[in-house]
């Protein structure tokens, strides 16, 4: 190997057991969770893309009682290449990456949205079986990794707040409802008759009218409702473009919206759930034990 | 920009119970609403178990009047309802509602 030290293009997973487990590790879920860790390091390898520079994981020394620890050392494909940097710059990439998912719930930008799984995985584990799970990158300026309950717990719920569904792979689509928003203008759309709505979501929005709505609600309503900024529905075909942002609506009706009088103070009840905390109320709404 | 909060039954049902621990924070987050500082999005589900929330039993049922004012409550302007298959934005994509 060319350059750069064996010490810094190696690594030490180390396995930990629950103290209630009498210090033994389920084989199986050890051996998992140390491939699902080394998957996480191939992720951010595979992102940096550097086929010049690739390298493997090769079995140095492991343990064969717990705590398990395998020291795991990269080997460049091509010996003649020096790899430690490229090792350097994926170990740093996982480091912040998984501080960053478990204390800021931000998806590392090499780990893909379909391997979330196995970040689900590893961190489940960690709660049920596997006390730590630690990562020493053995570079002096990356401090060791340690997730322990705490830690999985919250990267659990990172994951789960991670939207599964990216936004470039939503197609192109037509659905049938109705979109709420301000009337703000009056003109025309693509040569059609239309009115815009401004929205929440969508910001600003044409609705196509149709001839019979035209003739209908053109000729009941009035320029001032425009600068009132009246809030409408319009109905009708709503045409997203891929990415779910919003096209136009071919409307097919448009109805007025207005907010009914409210009063909170009138509403205050503290009887309202019967005493009941109102997760335990909706437990019993739920379950029919209410009615 | 107003910032963007979403609340479930949990919270309507704090904000009308005066006595609940999280009520003060709920009615907080209601005059903010209220003032155009934020915009509470929640799903429908949150007319069946506040709204239609009529009980025998342990819980009393609603008078009509009452009914018709926790209705009132959820189709204030700052409350956006989505994630549901009928009413406003129904058939929009869950990643644009969301944001």
């Amino acid at each position: 190997m060319a350059a750069g030290s064996r010490q810094d293009n190696r690594l030490v997973i180390t396995i930990r057991p629950e103290p209630s487990d009498d210090g033994r590790l389920q084989v199986r879920e050890a051996f998992r969770q140390v491939l699902d860790t080394l998957e996480l390091f191939e992720q951010a390898q595979r992102s940096l893309g550097d086929p010049h520079a690739s390298f493997v994981w090769r079995l140095e020394k492991a343990s064969t009682a717990s705590p398990f620890t395998i020291i795991a050392v990269a080997e460049p494909v091509d010996p003649a290449i020096d790899v430690t940097p490229q090792v350097s710059r994926v170990k740093a990439e996982v480091a912040d990456g998984v501080r960053n998912l478990i204390a800021h719930g931000r998806r590392p930008a090499w780990l893909e949205r379909e391997s979330l799984p196995i970040v689900r995985e590893l961190f489940s584990r960690n709660l049920n079986g596997i006390a730590t799970t630690e990562i020493d990158f053995e570079v002096p300026t990356l401090a060791p990794l340690s997730i322990n309950r705490n830690q999985a717990s919250a990267g659990l719920r990172a994951v789960e707040a991670i939207n599964p569904i990216d936004a470039v792979d939503i197609p192109e689509r037509v659905a049938h409802g109705e979109i709420e928003g301000q009337f703000v203008a009056v003109g025309h759309y693509r040569g059609r008759p239309a009115i815009q709505i401004r929205t929440i979501l969508y910001a600003m929005v044409w609705c196509v009218l149709n001839d019979a709505l035209v003739a209908r609600w053109g000729g009941e309503h009035k320029l001032s409702e425009v600068w009132e900024g009246k809030t409408i529905g319009v109905s009708g075909q709503i045409h997203y473009l891929s990415g779910g942002r919003l096209n136009r609506i071919d409307a097919v009706e448009i109805r007025e919206i207005s907010a009914p009088p409210f009063d909170l103070d009138a509403v205050l009840d503290p009887d309202f759930t019967a005493g009941l905390d109102p997760v335990e109320y909706l437990e019993k709404l739920h379950e029919g034990d209410l009615a | 920009m107003p910032r963007r909060l979403y609340w479930d039954s949990c919270d309507f049902l704090g904000l009308i119970n005066p006595d609940e621990a999280k009520h003060a924070d709920c009615r907080a987050v209601w005059e903010e609403a209220q003032r155009g500082d934020t915009i509470i999005f929640t799903s429908f589900f949150a007319f069946s178990e506040v709204f239609k929330a009529k009980c025998e039993g342990i819980a009393k049922p609603l008078a009509e009047a009452q009914d018709k004012q926790i209705e009132a409550m959820l189709r204030q302007p700052w409350i956006q309802r989505s994630l549901s298959m009928s009413g406003s934005e129904r058939g929009a994509p869950l990643n644009a509602r969301a944001s």
